[in-house]
């Protein structure tokens, strides 16, 4: 290996990153909604007791 | 059916993460270095595979788009906006490690002559209107019918980024005599990558499905509650 190697590693890591910033905002996504959602659940039986 | 549903996404996403790290071996370790541009031509082979599967995955957004307008499937809509998102990541892959090529290779990070780099740039910034698109409009039917009229008129860009180096004069590298050109070891890399990137694609079309599912479902949830706070009040 040799020759701009910085270049090779530099254009591997932006791809890299890319792919991992996506990962990471599905991820947060995914843990926003599970909380909404647990949220929700909580809410909607307090609201049923209200009612009874 | 059931045992896919529970383990095909866990098994599929540890399948990928194994198919990254062996490409990124064969990459560095497996084809011999290209004669005249020496070690940073090694781009090529996530640089290319990246632009085929970013180009697939706007190919299924738009089957998802026409059939989402015959058959009203909301399913189809849903993949067609998940391609949407994976195929922009892709494809940004593609677009975002082109310039250190060029720098090594041309001298300049964005040659403005080249148009495949702008006719690139074109289909991402269309790509990114469907996604703004989805978000300016607040009733799901009428989002639905835009994004894949949308998302049929948007492949235009996809058809230009791949025809641009073939109807006029680029600085853009083009394989003489198609990939079948390349030496063995390159070519088989190459496919290796192409294939890798597929299944990673597929792996986060599937995650992004089913957050899509868990999004409306949450959003019904929402509805329901609000709707059952005005009946007491």
């Amino acid at each position: 290996m040799s020759g701009k190697l910085e270049f090779l590693i530099g254009g591997y890591a932006t791809m890299f990153l890319l792919m991992a910033f996506f990962i990471g905002s599905l991820y947060k996504r995914y843990r926003d909604l599970r909380r909404d959602l647990t949220l929700l659940k909580h809410l909607m039986q307090d609201q049923d007791g209200e009612e009874n | 059916m059931e045992a896919l549903k529970k383990y095909g996404l866990p098994v599929l996403s540890a399948f990928a993460v194994l198919m990254v790290g062996v490409s990124l071996l064969m990459v560095f370790l497996y084809p011999e270095a290209e004669r005249t541009m020496g070690d940073v031509q090694r781009i090529f082979y996530y640089h290319m595979a990246s632009s085929w599967v970013g180009a697939a995955a706007f190919g299924v957004t738009l089957a998802g788009s026409v059939l989402y307008l015959v058959r009203r499937a909301p399913l189809a809509d849903r993949i067609a906006h998940a391609s949407v998102e994976v195929g922009m990541t892709i494809t940004a892959m593609g677009v975002f490690s082109g310039p250190f090529w060029a720098k090594a290779v041309w001298g300049e990070w964005w040659p403005w002559e080249d148009p495949r780099l702008i006719t690139s740039a074109i289909m991402m910034l269309a790509y990114g209107a469907y996604l703004m698109l989805r978000q300016g409009i607040a009733e799901p039917g009428q989002r639905r019918r835009y994004a894949s009229v949308y998302g049929i008129i948007a492949f235009a860009s996809v058809i230009m980024t791949f025809v641009v180096t073939r109807i006029s004069a680029t600085i853009h590298p083009v394989l003489e005599g198609g990939i079948g050109g390349l030496p063995s070891r390159m070519l088989q890399t190459l496919m290796f990558c192409a294939l890798t990137l597929l299944i990673v694609y597929v792996t986060l079309l599937w995650h992004r499905v089913r957050l899509a599912r868990l999004s409306e479902r949450v959003e019904m949830l929402k509805l329901r509650y609000y709707e059952e706070e005005d009946d007491v009040r």
